[in-house]
């Protein structure tokens, strides 16, 4: 090899590891930066119903694996007699069949989008058999959805009985 | 002395590796404990602040800590908005007769924060003297590099 192809070949190898490098550093952005800006809201939204209707679709399955993915580790769950549950109580209660969601339904949704984070907030009508007692009042909830790893999860949520005005 | 062509590339290629190997961490939200324990002291200052604003109905103060999209549900499943918490507050609607809050835990994702605590606070809202102890969450985001409220829940604890 002469001196003239040496430097080229030195030179073309020096921009093709720093083109790996800015390629490899693009790749790694965190993802919220990446999907405030390239996902829509209209979109983000209809992932988090559609994450939120399968995980309702497992829990009414006992589909533990679904549940167990659509879950954060850290799950802080606080239902309507204001009993907190972590994730393996949550799975536990399910699983043993003393958590039964009899029907789903739920509306009133405002969402709140902050990059990678979602705050989802509605009204539940759903009818909910706990521990052998039936709960089919009306209640206020609020989700919260953080994206790992490219999956959507439920992080926290809390449920509240909603007060019969008339009272 | 001249570099030799493949170490520079391999030089260049660890460097890239490496920082990529520091970001993806970052992403998947592994902070380490100094981290997250900063964090936590970060919000729990926010949280006091927004404690003593409350009670001082400094309704100025919770302005800059509430985000303009706060969704408040309180203890009876009723949904505000920032404008009417904030309405109400300055229009002396809620009374804090007493106010308690312990039992915090903190769940750090980045720039999101779960934290859930126990209250006892007696507060008075629309004719009603609320004493019932009660789970909360409170979820706050990083916007702007301020730590800002942008949802509460309370539920009453039923024994």
């Amino acid at each position: 090899m002469n001196l003239q192809n040496s430097e080229h070949t030195y030179m073309k190898k020096q921009r093709v590891a720093v083109l790996m490098a800015i390629m490899a550093l693009g790749a790694i952005r965190p993802a919220s930066a990446q999907d405030a800006k390239h996902q829509p809201d209209a979109e983000i939204q209809k992932a988090i119903l559609a994450v939120d209707n399968e995980r309702y679709e497992a829990m009414q399955k006992k589909d533990m694996a679904t549940l167990d993915r659509l879950h954060g580790d850290g799950l802080v769950f606080i239902n309507t007699k204001g009993r907190m549950l972590n994730k393996a109580e949550y799975m536990e209660e399910i699983r043993s069949g003393n958590l039964k969601f009899l029907s789903v339904e739920t509306d009133d949704y405002t969402f709140c989008i902050y990059g990678d984070t979602v705050i989802m907030s509605g009204r539940a009508k759903s009818v909910v058999e706990y521990h052998g007692v039936v709960n089919k009042r009306p209640r206020r909830f609020t989700s919260v959805f953080i994206k790992m790893q490219g999956q959507w999860r439920l992080v926290a949520h809390q449920a509240t009985l909603i007060a019969d005005e008339t009272n | 002395m001249r570099n030799h062509p493949g170490r520079v590339c391999r030089v260049l290629l660890l460097c890239a590796a490496s920082v990529a190997s520091v970001c993806s961490l970052a992403g998947q939200e592994k902070q380490d404990d100094k981290s997250v324990l900063q964090t936590e002291n970060e919000v729990l200052q926010v949280e006091q602040s927004r404690d003593q604003a409350l009670q001082q109905r400094d309704v100025a103060l919770l302005d800059k800590i509430y985000s303009d999209q706060l969704v408040f549900v309180n203890t009876r499943g009723q949904k505000f908005t920032k404008a009417q918490r904030l309405a109400d507050l300055g229009a002396g609607k809620v009374e804090y007769f007493s106010y308690n809050q312990e039992g915090f835990s903190y769940h750090v994702y980045g720039d999101t924060v779960v934290m859930t605590g126990r209250t006892s606070s007696v507060v008075k809202f629309q004719g009603r003297v609320n004493k019932i102890p009660r789970l909360f969450t409170n979820i706050y985001v990083k916007t702007g590099g301020q730590w800002r409220l942008v949802a509460h829940q309370a539920t009453p604890i039923v024994e």
